[in-house]
């Protein structure tokens, strides 16, 4: 048997106060206004999680960093020879993958169709 | 081809911009910088931000990529504050007052001053305060040529500081990515090996992404989205029930609510409102012949990116099809790719849907892009 779910619960909750109070004591277009609020805060709460989640993460790893001489990648990327420190980046992923690194390639795409454009 | 609206600086310094050719609004040293991530969609955009050097959001917000400009002689206090650019929900929800006017088609800009318009709508809910130095990662089609990418950038002229153009597609999988859970057992990270269906308005997007920035080889964008379902699905309804005055809005709604892939699926009731009479309409056919042309237009471009790939990443890529964009929102549309891939021999495909936040991946990784951005990627807009 599935779990009920808190949308189980409302939908319970609302066929109660219907079947009490009658079927216009709540207004669909209410109902559904709140629905919606909720629903946008809800998405706005996931939003937020994940954008913070790599921030935590990050802390989390450089509480419990290695020894210097295996540096985490914060400092391999702190350390980056070609380029200014990215002073705006909240955090930097502990992942295989640098956001920054990804862009680099974009840039360096578009630098490449800009010079030949006849193959494009 | 214009004048390029763009720059890049690579000795920018860490402050604000001090570029004397920044036009539009008065040079000055801004009191703070705003970091944007802005899904420019077709028919809705969504915009996230926060200050730089944070990661705190103030700004997430999903708003119709429309402008409704007031119509000449509407009284007083009829539209409020007697304003006379609406935008978004404002402009549709005033439709009968205003000129609606949509900035974006096939998602490229196809009315540049309501791009404008819209643009500053956008700058004014990231920073109300108009101080700010405002830097956005701006999600665009695959593939998007160089014009259009000139005229986003001449539009956002003298609105925000600095822009970054990034594929939908690609943003879609950094969105959709969870930092958190890189590394765990069991966790597929997404920008490793997987490919990206991202179905909007005006274009459906398809994107490899392998571990580096996507090539055009590893894009497809195709012209064909749920704009073009509304269309077919119109001449449906005009065909079966002639002069039936149902609004393009309507019927996109009824998509939305409805919409199907797959064999048919009868009897589809939908109520509607007909000469201020409710009419209860059969669609099933009609929804279902409307949604899976857009099968028949991706799949083929599914499948040239799937043989694109390398024997030694394919098997993995095809475990890794993941649908976003409201298109993933069409009942079946995960099931129905997957049994064709399958009854055509590819090696147990799976194709996922991205899920309820669809309408926010390509701006998280927007936002994502523009906080890991480093001072010398971006892009200053000059004259």
């Amino acid at each position: 048997m599935s779990p009920i779910t808190a949308e189980d619960e409302f939908l319970v909750v609302l066929s109660t106060v219907r079947a009490t109070y009658g079927p216009a004591s709540i207004n669909e277009t209410d109902l559904k206004e709140i629905v919606a609020t909720e629903e946008s805060r809800v998405a706005d709460a996931a939003v937020i999680a994940e954008l913070i989640a790599s921030r935590m993460t990050a802390l989390q790893t450089s509480t419990t960093a290695s020894t210097p001489s295996a540096p985490s990648s914060a400092q391999a990327e702190t350390n980056r020879p070609a380029s200014t420190p990215a002073p705006f980046a909240s955090s930097v992923s502990t992942s295989p993958f640098s956001i920054a690194d990804l862009i680099d390639g974009m840039l360096a795409q578009e630098k490449r169709d800009v010079r030949q454009p006849a193959q494009r | 081809m214009s004048t390029p609206a763009v720059v890049e600086k690579n000795t920018a310094p860490a402050t604000a911009p001090q570029a004397p050719t920044v036009t539009g609004r008065p040079v000055k040293a801004a009191t703070k910088t705003m970091l944007a991530g802005f899904d420019l969609g077709t028919n809705k955009s969504c915009i996230l931000a926060g200050p730089a050097g944070t990661s705190d959001m103030t700004l997430s917000k999903v708003l119709p990529t429309v402008v409704g400009y007031v119509k000449e002689g509407i009284v007083d206090g009829i539209i409020a504050g007697n304003a006379t650019i609406l935008f978004g929900e404002d402009a549709l929800n005033n439709m009968l007052h205003v000129d609606l006017v949509a900035p974006i088609a096939e998602g490229v800009i196809a009315h540049p001053a309501a791009a404008r318009d819209f643009f500053q709508r956008v700058r004014s809910l990231i920073d109300p305060s108009g101080q700010a130095e405002i830097r956005t990662v701006v999600g665009i089609p695959a593939n998007t040529s160089d014009k259009a990418r000139e005229d986003i950038r001449q539009c956002a002229l003298g609105i925000f500081d600095r822009i970054l153009l990034v594929p939908e597609p690609f943003l879609s999988a950094l969105g959709f990515r969870d930092d958190a859970r890189v590394g765990q057992t069991g966790y597929v990270d997404p920008v490793t090996n997987s490919l990206f269906i991202d179905i909007g308005g005006g274009t459906s997007d398809l994107c490899r992404v392998q571990g580096c920035f996507p090539t055009r080889e590893d894009q497809i964008c195709i012209p064909f989205a749920g704009d073009a379902i509304d269309e077919i699905l119109h001449s449906e309804l005009d065909r079966l029930y002639p002069n039936n005055g149902l609004s393009r809005h309507k019927v996109r709604e009824i998509k939305e609510a409805h919409a199907y892939v797959g064999p048919v699926r009868k009897p589809i009731d939908v109520r509607v409102i007909m000469g201020g009479k409710a009419h209860m309409l059969e669609l099933g056919e009609a929804l279902g012949r409307a949604a899976n042309t857009l099968i028949d237009k991706i799949y083929p471009a599914l499948t040239t990116l799937i043989a694109r790939a390398s024997s030694d990443s394919v098997v993995t890529l095809l475990q890794n099809i993941i649908v976003t964009g409201g298109g993933s929102q069409i009942k079946g549309i995960d099931a129905v790719l997957q049994k064709r891939l399958t009854d055509d021999g590819f090696e147990s495909p799976k194709v996922k849907l991205a899920g309820q936040d669809y309408k926010r991946y390509v701006a998280i990784g927007a936002l994502k892009a523009a906080r890991a951005a480093r001072e010398n990627q971006w892009q200053f807009l000059l004259t």
